[in-house]
């Protein structure tokens, strides 16, 4: 699993909180997916030929998960650094970059007028709720 | 289980089944089918995003797992799942609510181009079908284990796994929804009957870690604590020198006394792990996405996260201490009162927790609320996948300019498609075991 979904993950939210490079998403996944499927070769290379591609602690499966994340988010950052970051207007979502004609979402791309959307609560108690997690794991249960 | 269990399994999920069938209109169209027709209020977006998280690989093959990690597993869910969630709602999910996505899968063809979305929505398939297996898979040692079918529990799974697709199949996001609401409390009274059943035996708190520690003077600390290192021990008695220094190559300490490697991963590093499973599972997986779009607006997808977020911190704990209560009553998988052919892994211990500590009635429930863990998770992958599969790929590279119609009939199809797919995982799951972390 964390072969390709941490490196997903990390797209999604790098692709949400950063301003990286359009072209540095499929690269970024592929690098990620390719410290995972190497983690596995190198794993198995030691076990059955003695033979170590690998450092001990990147192959570690503990440790993969987060590895995994910094080698995909470090590939976006790098091509980033070499082709430029995106512009802000570059980044809004819109369906009209594949779907210019497509007539099933001439009703949904305009979404209801939402002020209540900005109302804080929502996000507060979504801090409460995240604090109960953290609390119970790492106070009550440590 | 007897006459009165098998009652109380046909009724209470064959009521379910038929509310789904009926409940909802049938979806006319794309937006009803893949959205939900924007329709659904707050809490049961919240409680459908529970329903389809928790499903009865959660119950038997994650206390499978917890058997072995303790704990620390239980940061998945209270960090990992519920961070994710208000991460999702929040900040990722809004911007592909607003822009009218179908798939999260688009958003990342808006943000890096067509490629990202390909590999995006073949990952999230490959992924989310293996986990229906995993759902088979739980469902299969259910009936084998409790209802004592052996391996013809696999007409049963059949049976199940063809009425969740029926009414995804014909309600689409917004039947699968309702559905969850009704599933969530079957779930919960299962859940909370039998923990409190088995959670009594072992005589509570105390009564665990002097189980545990009988087993082993290290396995309290070791289970029982977030906070606490976790060590796999290797047995390397038997193997010549030079297989040991393979393994050793891999990390660890040799003892020449005991004749075992032991491996040592600080807390923190498994901390991290599990709370990364925990958000990819929110962030990454269309299904949960799906929920949230099926709000009626952007203050109800927000808010629903908070219910879902709530529902999981309580009964992830129920829920996962039945692995932690397994492991003080059986010190191995080898001591599973099982058949030999499922203790090689301890993905047994759920089932035979219901069929060894549930009387009759409460033995139906338990095992109600399984099925309908099982079919609320089915029936939210198939939508989601057939989604992906449709919107991702189907209409954007093989057929792009056909109507909504024709897209809503692939949509089904494609359901079932992807539902007789997930078999193919199975054969592999119970030789391995299914929590493979």
């Amino acid at each position: 699993m964390g072969a390709f979904v941490i490196p997903l993950l990390t797209v999604y939210l790098m692709g949400v909180f950063t301003p990286v490079h359009r072209k540095s998403g499929t690269i970024g996944l592929l690098a990620g997916v390719a410290y995972g499927a190497l983690r596995l070769v190198a794993a198995k290379l030691a076990t059955s030929a003695g033979i170590l591609i690998l450092p001990a602690p990147l192959i570690d499966s503990f440790a993969a998960y987060p590895l995994s994340m910094l080698f995909t988010a470090g590939a976006m950052v790098l091509v980033s650094l070499a082709l430029g970051f995106e512009p802000a207007a570059q980044r809004i979502p819109s369906t009209t970059k594949f779907d210019p004609r497509d007539p099933t979402r001439s009703s949904v791309s305009v979404a209801p007028d939402d002020s209540a959307g900005r109302s804080a609560l929502p996000a507060v108690l979504s801090l409460v709720v995240v604090g109960l997690g953290l609390w119970l794991s790492f106070v009550v249960f440590w | 289980m007897g006459a009165i269990d098998w009652s109380l399994v046909v009724l209470l999920n064959g009521a379910v089944v038929v509310y789904a069938l009926v409940r909802p209109r049938r979806s006319q169209s794309s937006q009803d089918w893949f959205l939900g027709g924007r329709s659904l209020p707050w809490w049961i977006v919240g409680v459908s995003a529970f329903a389809t998280a928790i499903d009865s690989s959660d119950l038997v093959a994650d206390c499978g797992g917890v058997y072995s990690l303790g704990i620390a597993y239980f940061v998945t869910n209270w960090v990992g799942t519920v961070g994710g969630w208000v991460l999702l709602a929040q900040f990722v999910a809004v911007p592909m609510y607003r822009a009218g996505m179908y798939t999260n899968s688009e958003y990342l063809e808006s943000r890096f181009g067509p490629s990202a979305r390909l590999l995006s929505s073949l990952v999230q398939v490959q992924y989310r079908t293996m986990v229906m297996a995993n759902i088979s898979t739980t469902l299969f040692l259910t009936f084998s284990v409790v209802g004592g079918l052996g391996n013809e529990s696999w007409w049963a799974v059949g049976v199940v796994v063809s009425l969740a697709s029926a009414y995804t199949v014909l309600g689409g996001s917004r039947g699968v929804a309702l559905a969850d609401v009704v599933q969530s409390v079957l779930m919960i009274a299962a859940s909370l009957i039998l923990f409190g059943v088995v959670w009594s035996y072992v005589g509570g708190w105390h009564g665990l870690e002097a189980r545990l520690a009988a087993h082993d003077p290290a396995l309290p600390a070791q289970m029982l604590h977030v906070g606490g290192e976790r060590t796999e021990t290797i047995d390397v008695s038997g193997q010549s020198p030079e297989l040991r220094l393979r393994q050793l190559l891999l990390g660890g300490e040799y003892s020449e006394q005991s004749q075992t490697i032991t491996r040592r991963t600080p807390a923190w590093l498994v901390c991290i792990s599990f709370i990364l499973v925990g958000m990819a599972y929110s962030i990454v997986n269309h299904e949960q996405s799906m929920r949230l779009f099926a709000a009626r607006s952007v203050w109800d997808m927000k808010l629903s996260v908070i219910v879902a977020g709530l529902l999981m911190l309580v009964m992830s704990f129920f829920n996962l201490m039945m692995g932690i209560l397994g492991r003080g009553l059986y010190a191995s998988p080898a001591s599973l009162p099982v058949a030999e052919s499922l203790r090689q892994t301890a993905d047994a211990v759920y089932p035979v927790l219901i069929r060894d500590f549930t009387t009759v009635g409460f033995k139906g429930i338990v095992v109600a609320g399984l099925l309908a863990a099982a079919i609320s998770t089915y029936a939210g992958i198939g939508a989601a996948m057939s989604a992906l599969l449709t919107q991702d790929i189907y209409a954007r590279l093989i057929a792009p300019n056909r109507d909504g119609v024709h897209y809503l009939r692939v949509g089904r199809w494609l359901t079932v498609a992807v539902t007789l797919g997930s078999f193919l995982y199975v054969p592999f799951l119970l030789a391995q075991g299914m929590m493979m972390f």
